[in-house]
């Protein structure tokens, strides 16, 4: 993996960081450079931590409440919180969609042909989420 | 909201000054629409507030109060998926990866680059900048307690010229102009190092 592809691309990260600075504020390219790389070492740490709890349980799949759980043990208690909260959302959104996708199926033994349509104009990024089936955690 | 854009006048040869021009600019609130970069909400709360401590409770405060009315994950990804998921994968111990984790380090990460920023911002201002310099990431990280494991990125010692300058003049005059620890540090590993 060349130095490109193992950090998160700079000209996001600069927008971020632009996004809750005051309009008079600058960043130059070393400080963004830098939080570059401290972001992408922020994730490496994390995921190093929730990988070796699954490990330890002999998990093969590392899923969001390994990361929640990483971010608490690593004393980021605010990441946690937030993560937490994203993570009941997100699979509130999950059983939604699976519970639309199961009535929807229900009516396509009836119009083939219609629902297909139907699936192709969802949102994009939720339906490549999900269309590979659900969560693969150990429970 | 609307900024004023203003290029810098300039002297002719021959002494006139030539008329600055203005345009304003429409800068969009916060919304998805990222073509116009909007500001996150939080920022509003934290202009004008002075103490490093006020700004991240209200940042985080503004955070929560945002995931209360979160609409779901189809929204726009400040960092792209794809390359989340490569940075996880690149650790040799995780084999799988469950399809909420890029999701959910995305944000995290979003998280961690706004709270590093401020908390560079408030150092910047501290030395009376307005631009955000590498030292002041430095100066983030090393004062804050839950950045530790970053401490292998950030040198030691003074980092810059400016605060160089700084610190030749406070050990000259003998006074301190901040009372901030992080100076202190600076000043005195300085005068470490100049014995």
């Amino acid at each position: 993996m060349t130095d490109e592809d193992r950090l998160l691309p700079i000209a996001n990260v600069g927008r971020l960081m632009k996004q809750i600075l005051p309009t008079n504020a600058k960043i130059s390219k070393e400080a963004k450079q830098t939080v570059q790389e401290c972001a992408t070492e922020f994730i490496s740490f994390v995921t190093c931590e929730a990988s070796d709890k699954c490990h330890r349980e002999n998990r093969k799949t590392v899923n969001g409440d390994d990361i929640w759980w990483a971010l608490s043990t690593l004393g980021l208690d605010n990441y946690a919180d937030a993560v937490g909260r994203h993570l009941h959302k997100y699979r509130e959104a999950e059983r939604e969609r699976a519970e639309s996708n199961k009535s929807s199926n229900d009516s396509e033994n009836e119009r083939e042909q219609n629902n297909k349509s139907d699936l192709q104009n969802q949102p994009t990024g939720f339906v490549r989420v999900l269309e590979k089936g659900s969560s693969s955690s150990a429970r | 909201m609307k900024r004023p854009i203003v290029s810098n006048s300039f002297l002719f040869p021959n002494g006139s000054l030539k008329a600055s021009r203005i345009r304003i600019e429409p800068v969009a609130p916060y919304s998805h629409n990222m073509m116009r970069m909007p500001y996150h909400p939080a920022r509003r709360n934290i202009e004008g507030l002075s103490s490093l401590e006020a700004v991240l409770t209200v940042f985080w405060e503004s955070q929560m109060e945002q995931l209360e009315n979160f609409t779901g994950f189809n929204n726009y990804n400040h960092l792209p998926l794809s390359r989340v998921k490569k940075i996880l994968k690149s650790d040799p111990q995780v084999k799988m990866i469950s399809k909420d984790a890029p999701v959910l380090f995305s944000k995290a990460c979003e998280y961690f680059i706004l709270e590093l920023t401020l908390r560079a911002w408030m150092h910047t201002q501290s030395c009376t900048r307005q631009t955000i310099r590498r030292c002041d990431v430095f100066v983030a990280v090393k004062n804050s307690e839950t950045y530790g494991f970053l401490i292998d990125l950030v040198p030691f010692g003074p980092h810059c010229a400016i605060h160089q300058e700084k610190e030749r003049f406070i050990n000259h005059r003998g006074f301190d102009l901040n009372t901030s620890s992080s100076e202190h540090d600076s000043a005195e590993s300085y005068s470490a190092r100049e014995t």
